[in-house]
């Protein structure tokens, strides 16, 4: 197990409004499995993606990566969890404007131990030629791809993308989905996948579903479509 | 250069509008404050240095007339380390074409060497040869204001006889860096005169061989001037009249002072107001740029980014922008500093103007504005980054907004969506409006904190030149004379009336305090005359005892009905006492008034006048002039309407340069306020601005969305800019000195309206600029993307 969560809840308060986003999740993910996190909007999944790459703290419960415990880890800590192992794929891609495709990756390659060159990250997600453009100038599938780029430079051991193709018309939101697959073949990235566009899945080695902040489903997939071959 | 160094440069040039703004705001204060703290600075230590050099007295003491001798007895003196004996007397100089002679006073200098204490600055052509007495040499102030040079020859009146001099050099003097008549408000260098001849080509004309009648002394490192003065009065007080002064209230010296103080009071106060108004701007300006990156904060928090490493990467960003700042303001306040020490220096005759910067100010005002910019940018970031980034990343938990008074009275309904959803978004940030209300009505108070003194120093004119004095022409007579002399000048062509008044100088003391101070009484009825306070009240001239300004009544600590001693300073020096029977808050010095019965009792003497005030046929007035020129007892002759032009050409110019350089300063800060607050207005409701546009909304509609709440901040801002402007002005008032003027603080109301004018112009201009970015706003875009 590369992660492993139990009995975690998170209480919001927004405004005046006290939002109990998780009710007591337990949650694994195996080294190298690609899952696929199902649920409609407001089932906590992103809640629980956040808290998993130690974006925020549950309010209850444990966390563990590896053979650190990340439920009691301070604001350093989580920081170097971040920096060290794990890579965020947001669904509105989250490039800095100011800079190019190839400086957004460079933000990430500057600050990680052992990062792969920019020019490759950017190559194995099929945007070698698109190195110098700023996000302005790319479409929202290869702003995403500079997104993965910059998420898989670092080679983390974890890549968390919430909604990677949310944001995305059909045939762009397939080839998004090929890059992560491409990731977890090739570099043996632990890869959890947020959406609630449900034929996804069929990407997965694993299905989790979630629904009012709890996990109502759990299946391992025997058979995993390539991403080419999903319809939605 | 790392990635994220390439996103500072790159966003430094995509804020380059606000970080101008911002860094403007920086520069103005740190300029306000450097150049007026470096001007006073460097007209003080001028002054100084001056002083020092030329051993500027310590004590200047004058009598009718004392054998030499005894000034080589007084010298031994415990506590003197120097005394010169010298002669001095009045001056007229007969210029061709003058019609009221220019007066002054005439000096001794020693029959060989120069004066060892007051030095002279020789600055054009050479001292008197020994012996010569034909030769003089002359103040620069008036020399250059007449244009005489070394070699003129002109006619001087000493004690009524004329005297036919070659002027050979040009001076300086310590003694004159402000000359001024007696009785003149403000100095004149064109009608003012100082000329020095050696002693003893002067003793004849002076009638003094042998004597002197004006000393000047040095005293030692340490000892007390008052003691020193104290035994030299009484050592003198045999040979007439005998007075010491101290250097405060030595003429030039008192003049000097209160232009140094009232530059003090300003160079105190103001800078302070500025550089406080543009750190609060720049604290509240920089946080709010900062919490508009509060998304990409969180992303680089996401990738792994340290708190320290965004904030070192944030406030490069704030740094840069102060660092432009600082150093503009640096430059300008250099630059400003000179030109301000430059408009001082010309009515102070200094030999030696050093403008030097002031680098200890320049370091406090850049300290104080970059910390409190760092102050606002760490508090930001440190509370956008105490958030957890996933919430950080979200966008801002929108208002509940509730539904308040207005909205229960439907008057929000009544309003229209637009109107009520400026009514909402201002009672949703409270404090965001009041911060720029508060920054808008600080750029509205330091306008009227940089006239006011205008106003005030006009209205004080005004009760003085019009309430007060109400004659056309003031003679100062050369003595006090019987006061027949008033119907003998009422007979003069041009002359409508004539009036007489009696001054003279006593000693006031009550208790352990004492005051030297004019005396002066005029007769009931006397219409030219009259006693106003600083309101314009008038105030029936004191019977049966003396009347006191109030100002001189709070130093003495008395009240109506205590007793002073009034020691005269002429005569036979007698002492006499009288009751405080009124006092008055007059604007301008200090001074005692009594009864024409009470001070001739006081000094034994028949009726008498030493000065006559006029009204006068103005189409006669040259004809009136050429007649008191040849008069011998004429002394000075003070006309009021030259005095008044001379006066508002002097000031008008300061406070031109002064209203141009603040009101600059105050729309810069205005400009700096409103134009990012709009900007960061327009970045936080860029998308629901675009979503009315999206709705049918025109552009001129959504702009009245955003731009109605900038203009509510103003309708804020402005009046309460004008209530602050006030108080500030009450406060900078309080720092002038009262012994040299109480100022009535007064505010024009074109003063109000300026200011208001330079900020609602400046509020406008902001406007527009965003109302063009607004205008060009790409709606699919903004709704498009997130951030």
């Amino acid at each position: 197990m590369i992660l492993e969560a139990r009995a975690l809840r998170k209480i919001y308060r927004m405004g005046e409004i006290e939002v109990q986003a998780l009710r007591g999740v337990d949650f694994q993910l195996a080294t190298g499995e690609l899952v696929v996190l199902l649920g409609p909007s407001g089932s906590g999944k992103s809640t629980l993606l956040n808290i998993l790459g130690g974006l925020d703290v549950a309010t209850s419960g444990t966390l563990r990566f590896r053979d650190h415990d990340l439920s009691h880890a301070d604001e350093d800590e989580l920081t170097r969890y971040r920096r060290e192992h794990v890579g965020f794929v947001f669904q509105f891609y989250n490039l800095v404007p100011s800079l190019t495709a190839r400086e957004n990756v460079e933000l990430v390659t500057d600050i990680a131990t052992d990062p792969m060159e920019a020019a490759d990250a950017l190559a194995l997600v099929g945007l070698a030629e698109r190195l110098d453009h700023f996000p302005s100038q790319l479409s929202g599938g290869e702003q995403q791809r500079v997104a993965i780029a910059r998420a898989v430079a670092k080679r983390p051991q974890l890549l968390l993308c919430d909604e990677p193709t949310g944001a995305l018309d059909y045939k762009t939101g397939i080839k998004v989905l090929d890059v992560l697959a491409s990731v977890n073949r090739e570099l043996g990235t632990t890869t959890a996948i947020i959406t609630h566009n449900a034929p996804i899945a069929a990407m997965a080695d694993r299905v989790i579903a979630m629904a009012d902040g709890t996990v109502v489903d759990d299946r391992v997939q025997t058979k995993k479509l390539e991403p080419a071959e999903i319809r939605w | 250069m790392s990635a994220l160094d390439r996103k500072l440069v790159r966003d430094l040039r995509r804020l380059a509008a606000q970080g101008a703004t911002i860094a403007l705001v920086v520069a103005a204060g740190i300029a306000a404050f450097a150049s007026l703290r470096s001007t006073y600075r460097s007209l003080v230590g001028s002054r100084d240095t001056y002083y020092e050099r030329e051993r500027m007295p310590d004590l200047f003491a004058t009598v009718t007339r004392a054998p030499e001798p005894l000034a080589r007895g007084l010298a031994d003196v415990p506590g003197i380390a120097a005394l010169e004996s010298r002669i001095e007397g009045g001056v007229k100089v007969m210029l061709d074409g003058e019609l009221d002679p220019p007066t002054g006073r005439i000096l001794s200098m020693p029959a060989r060497g120069l004066p060892r204490l007051g030095g002279l600055v020789l600055r054009a052509g050479r001292w008197p040869e020994p012996h010569r007495d034909d030769e003089a040499v002359l103040i620069e102030s008036f020399a250059v204001a007449q244009h005489i040079g070394p070699g003129r020859e002109i006619d001087l009146v000493v004690l009524g006889t004329m005297r036919h001099v070659r002027v050979v050099g040009v001076v300086m003097s310590p003694e004159f860096v402000m000359p001024m008549a007696a009785g003149d408000l403000t100095p004149d260098p064109q009608r003012t005169a100082v000329l020095w001849m050696r002693r003893d080509a002067l003793a004849p004309l002076l009638d003094l061989e042998g004597a002197f009648d004006s000393l000047v002394v040095d005293v030692a490192e340490g000892e007390d001037a008052r003691t020193i003065a104290r035994t030299l009065e009484r050592r003198l007080a045999a040979y007439g009249a005998a007075s010491v002064i101290d250097r405060e209230h030595q003429m030039s010296n008192h003049v000097l002072s209160g232009e140094l103080s009232q530059l003090e009071g300003l160079s105190t106060v103001v800078p302070f107001i500025f550089l406080g108004v543009s750190a609060f701007l720049v604290h509240v300006v920089l946080s709010r740029l900062l919490q508009l990156q509060r998304g990409q904060i969180a992303m680089l928090r996401a990738i792994g980014y340290t708190r320290i490493e965004v904030a070192r990467h944030y406030l490069a960003l704030v740094t840069l922008i102060v660092l432009f700042g600082a150093v503009l303001g640096l430059w300008v306040g250099d630059r400003l500093g000179l030109a301000m020490t430059n408009l001082y220096a010309r009515y102070f005759h200094f030999p030696n103007r050093v403008y030097s910067f002031d680098v200890a100010t320049g370091v406090i005002a850049v300290v104080a504005s970059a910390g409190s910019a760092f102050a606002g940018a760490i508090s930001t970031l440190y509370a956008v980054t105490s958030v957890p980034p996933a919430s950080a990343m979200q966008p801002a938990v929108p208002a509940s907004p509730r539904l308040g008074a207005l909205e229960r009275l439907g008057l929000l309904r009544a309003m229209g969506p637009v109107l009520a959803m400026i009514a909402r978004e201002l009672r949703r940030k409270p404090l965001r409006a009041l911060l720029s209300s508060v920054g808008i009505a600080f750029s509205v108070a330091i306008v009227i904190v940089g006239r006011f003194g205008y106003d005030s120093i006009a209205v004080l004119m005004d009760v003085q030149f019009h309430l007060a004095m109400r004659e056309d022409i003031s003679v100062g007579l050369q003595r006090s004379v019987s006061d027949g002399a008033v119907h003998e000048l009422s007979h003069l062509p041009g002359v409508i009336r004539a009036e007489g008044l009696r001054a003279t100088v006593a000693r006031v003391r009550h208790r352990a305090t004492f005051r030297d101070v004019p005396v002066q009484s005029f007769e009931e009825g006397t219409t030219l005359r009259r006693i106003v306070d600083r309101n314009g009240q008038a105030y029936a001239p004191p019977r049966g005892g003396v009347m006191v300004t109030t100002a001189l009544a709070r130093i003495l600590g008395v009240r109506l009905g205590d007793e002073l001693e009034l020691e005269w300073l002429e005569g036979e020096r007698r002492v006499s006492r009288s009751r405080v029977t009124a006092l008055v808050d007059e604007p301008l010095g200090m001074q005692v008034y009594a009864s024409p019965e009470d001070l001739r009792r006081f000094l034994r003497e028949s009726p008498r006048v030493s000065s006559v005030m006029l009204r006068v046929d103005s189409a006669r007035e040259a004809d009136l002039l050429a007649a008191l020129r040849v008069r011998p007892l004429v002394g000075s002759i003070m006309r009021k309407r030259q005095v008044l032009a001379r006066f508002a050409a002097q000031s008008g110019e300061q406070m031109r340069v002064f209203t141009v350089v603040l009101s600059i300063f105050a729309a810069v800060i205005a400009i700096g306020v409103v134009y990012n607050n709009a900007r960061v207005s327009l970045s936080m409701r860029e998308r629901d601005l675009a979503s009315l546009r999206v709705l049918g909304f025109t552009r001129g509609e959504i702009s009245s969305v955003l731009l109605g709440e900038l203009a509510a901040h103003v309708a804020v801002g402005i009046p309460a800019g004008l209530v602050l402007g006030r108080d500030w002005a009450i406060r900078v008032g309080e720092t002038v000195d009262p012994e040299t003027y109480r100022m009535p603080v007064v505010i024009a109301s074109s003063t109000y309206a300026l200011a208001a004018a330079v900020v609602l112009v400046a509020s406008a201009v902001s406007a527009l600029i965003v109302r063009r970015q607004l205008d060009h706003l790409d709606l699919i875009a903004v709704l498009k993307t997130r951030e």
